[in-house]
């Protein structure tokens, strides 16, 4: 088997770091549009207007109450019909970033939510106006508590791009099924595949252990 | 030092509150006059904190005034934002800004706020925190403090925007008993400076020690008030007597 995947290597390293790169750019790129999203919506889902907190709530229902591999396929399908020459990808991205969003959309809200009460109260009692409240004293205290959140996030991301794998979009298992197909051999290519996942994760879970140690060393 | 002739800074008035179905305010009444230190006693649950949580709107009354310098500031078109600039509050539980050191924690209000430049804030949180004692933890960080100084950290950051007015909510309650006296020294000193004071407290030997009037609640009312003499030494009201004989030993 070793000497199958050191072949493999040989012959299909180039298909394999192009899955890589795809797996990395489509979950970072996924995350940081789904951020932006996901603030908005938290911000409307905190606002205390009625009907912005009824809309957002249905919204991170939908998303977190549905597999992502149906959201994929509802994108994948309905979009094209709006939008006629749209290339997969957008449409597997766009389905990623909406997902990512109403995720982030809950880790924000819990880490300005987790932020004690009384930070607040002491800020309004202060005479600070409530955008100052937020800006000054609320934000930056759940900052800590959101970004090591949002790493979690991105590994979470990169092992769910591989149910792009569906629609062929070049990630990596992507990349395994076109090695499986031409070699007739499965389990190299999926070891592979499978090393390649491990090396990112336990690589973005030590930066974020890391950065969440750093981030609360004012603290105790 | 009667008061009575004094301005009028803050009152409530006939002041109601329910948590749900829980009355926690049944009509209170209080003036607080310029220059006069008030201390609020009573059992817990009798309302006190949430009538002193009233006064700068952290608890929004059910119905009744909060009166501010002649101003009715419980409405809904209310500059409350400007009201509170000038009624100062610090908490049981401190609530400083741990991610702000204690000079930021001081100047933020005042330099947010557009009150001050931050030369101005500055110089003036220096000022101020040497004078409770905290000029050399100017560059720390509030976890760096012991709960004493956290509290009166706390006071200095109240004292910065110039208040007409202290609301002071327990504010010895969640101290170790050796911090207590610290910043009781530092509430004393603001007392016989002349600041407005009015504070809720369990500390019965500084209510009679600073206080020029006593207001005891009971049930959401207030049942009894005077100098500390008349409330402490001579009250007629039963409920007072038998919560005195609880809380003093002799």
């Amino acid at each position: 088997m070793i000497q199958n995947i050191i072949l493999i290597l040989q012959k299909y390293g180039l298909i394999f770091a192009q899955g890589l790169w795809n797996t990395v750019w489509l979950s970072l790129v996924s995350v940081l549009l789904g951020t932006i999203l996901g603030v908005l919506i938290a911000l409307g889902k905190m606002s205390g207007v009625k009907a912005l907190c009824k809309v957002t709530g249905i919204y991170i229902e939908i998303i977190r109450g549905t597999p992502m591999l149906l959201q994929l396929y509802f994108f994948w399908l309905a979009l094209p019909s709006l939008i006629p020459d749209i290339p997969d990808i957008v449409c597997i991205l766009i389905a990623l970033v909406i997902n990512a969003s109403a995720y982030i959309a809950e880790i924000i809200r819990a880490g300005i939510q987790a932020v004690d009460a009384g930070q607040t109260e002491a800020a309004l009692s202060l005479g600070m106006d409530r955008r100052n409240v937020m800006t000054k004293i609320i934000f930056p205290q759940a900052v800590k508590n959101i970004l090591p959140a949002i790493g979690n996030e991105v590994i979470v991301m990169i092992k769910n791009t591989s149910l792009a794998s569906t629609f062929f979009i070049g990630e990596l298992m992507t990349a395994y099924k076109k090695v499986q197909s031409s070699t007739f051999l499965a389990l190299e290519p999926l070891t592979i595949s499978g090393i390649l996942y491990l090396f990112l994760t336990i690589t973005l879970s030590r930066a974020t252990h890391h950065l969440e140690v750093r981030l609360k060393a004012n603290e105790r | 030092m009667s008061a009575d002739n004094k301005e009028v800074v803050i009152s409530v008035k006939n002041l109601r509150k329910s948590f749900g179905s829980l009355p926690v305010l049944c009509g209170v009444d209080l003036d607080i006059h310029q220059g006069e230190v008030v201390t609020v006693l009573g059992p817990s649950g009798c309302g006190k904190s949430t009538m002193l949580r009233c006064m700068n709107l952290l608890e929004t009354p059910d119905s009744g005034d909060v009166v501010f310098r002649g101003t009715k500031i419980n409405l809904p078109k209310a500059d409350v934002t400007q009201a509170r600039r000038r009624i100062g509050m610090v908490f049981q539980h401190f609530n400083v800004f741990p991610h702000l050191t204690v000079l930021e924690n001081v100047t933020v209000a005042p330099v947010t706020n557009k009150m001050m430049s931050r030369e101005q804030a500055e110089e003036k949180a220096v000022q101020l925190l040497q004078r409770v004692g905290l000029a050399d933890k100017i560059n720390e960080y509030p976890t760096k403090l012991s709960g004493g100084q956290k509290q009166r950290l706390a006071i200095v950051r109240a004292l910065a925007l110039e208040p007409d007015v202290i609301l002071f909510d327990e504010p010895t309650s969640a101290l170790d008993p050796e911090m207590v006296v610290e910043v009781l020294d530092v509430i004393k000193e603001l007392a016989c400076s002349g600041m407005t004071i009015v504070v809720v407290t369990h500390e019965m030997g500084f209510a009679r020690e600073v206080s020029d009037r006593v207001v005891f609640m009971y049930g959401g009312r207030i049942v009894e008030e005077g100098t500390p003499e008349e409330v402490f030494d001579h009250t007629k009201n039963e409920r007072a007597k038998d919560f005195f004989r609880k809380v003093i030993r002799v």
